[in-house]
């Protein structure tokens, strides 16, 4: 498994792969013009995971355009295959809209998801 | 570029008057977009409800900077109000279209257009199931490396009061597309 950081940029999300903890986290906000060109590292990384690696994927994103709702589809789908893996959807107890966008890949993935609200005045 | 913006305070204040909070009227350069995205996100995400506006606004102005003839001035506006404690938009934009793209936002108008007309005379109770289309759509709808064809569209309708309007106007300088959506929050 190779390593993966991607910085934050006021359009983009810090994407990291903490290789000790099996932890991939995207955070911030994902609203980019090409969103195809930015996940593309992290599709390619993605593709080199061995299907018995355990993986956690958190997602704690505050915003996220469509065209980046299609290539995180993307990476759950790659990631369908491992066997041990689980992405954890972080959402503000407040953002049901959040809470409704995670559940949507759940519907659509057979991906385990766990659902993990965050107080935002904590 | 102009840009006319009141604190959300007065929105607060101004019960079931609409306000304009923002007035954008320039060339639709990333540049410019970017400034107006930031200007808006300053005004708007005072409340976690509000969230859902503000995410709204980026599909439209995304959708601006995809869509709108860079050469030619673009024009976006935001209105709000609040009604029962809860903030209301309005979005507006009207851009010059790209002359190549004119063809694609046309068809892609005629594809929608019935899903428009259809949401708008059917009662909600027996409407149509946004977030099943919304899934469907992210599953299986085609794309474009800057988008989601379609999705952005579904997405705004699955909060909107009513589906987004969409429509070509045929003026002297070319085609200029009018686009319009109200969000609901709080709800």
């Amino acid at each position: 498994m190779g390593p993966l950081h991607i910085a934050a940029t006021a359009k983009t999300p810090e994407i990291t792969f903490h290789a000790e903890e099996q932890r991939l986290v995207l955070s911030g906000r994902s609203i980019p013009e090409n969103a195809v060109d930015f996940y593309r590292p992290v599709l390619d990384w993605g593709q080199g995971i061995p299907a018995d690696f355990k993986l956690v994927v958190q997602v704690q994103l505050e915003y996220f355009n469509t065209s980046s709702s299609k290539c995180l589809l993307d990476l759950f789908k790659r990631l369908e295959n491992s066997e041990a893996l689980e992405v954890q959807w972080y959402f503000d107890a407040d953002d049901e809209d959040m809470l409704e966008a995670g559940e949507d890949y759940d519907h659509i993935v057979s991906v385990p998801f766990k659902f993990v609200e965050v107080d935002p005045e904590a | 570029m102009l840009l006319n913006d009141a604190p959300l305070t007065r929105v607060h204040c101004a019960a079931d008057r609409w306000s304009t909070l923002a007035d954008f009227c320039a060339l639709p350069s990333t540049e410019n977009l970017d400034k107006l995205l930031l200007h808006l996100e300053s005004l708007m995400v005072q409340r976690m409800e509000d969230r859902r506006a503000f995410r709204s606004v980026i599909e439209c102005i995304q959708n601006l900077e995809r869509h709108a003839d860079p050469e030619k001035e673009a024009r976006f506006t935001l209105l709000g109000r609040t009604m029962l404690g809860q903030p209301q938009f309005k979005i507006r934009s009207l851009n010059a279209i790209r002359p190549k793209e004119t063809a694609e936002v046309a068809s892609w108008i005629q594809q929608y257009g019935p899903l428009q007309e259809l949401a708008m005379s059917t009662r909600s109770e027996a409407g149509i199931d946004w977030r099943e289309l919304y899934r469907k759509c992210l599953e299986e709808g085609g794309r474009t490396p800057r988008g989601g064809a379609g999705l952005g569209w579904i997405s705004l309708a699955r909060t909107a009061v009513k589906p987004p309007f969409m429509r070509i106007i045929h003026g002297n300088t070319g085609p200029n597309l009018f686009f319009s959506v109200d969000v609901a929050c709080g709800s």
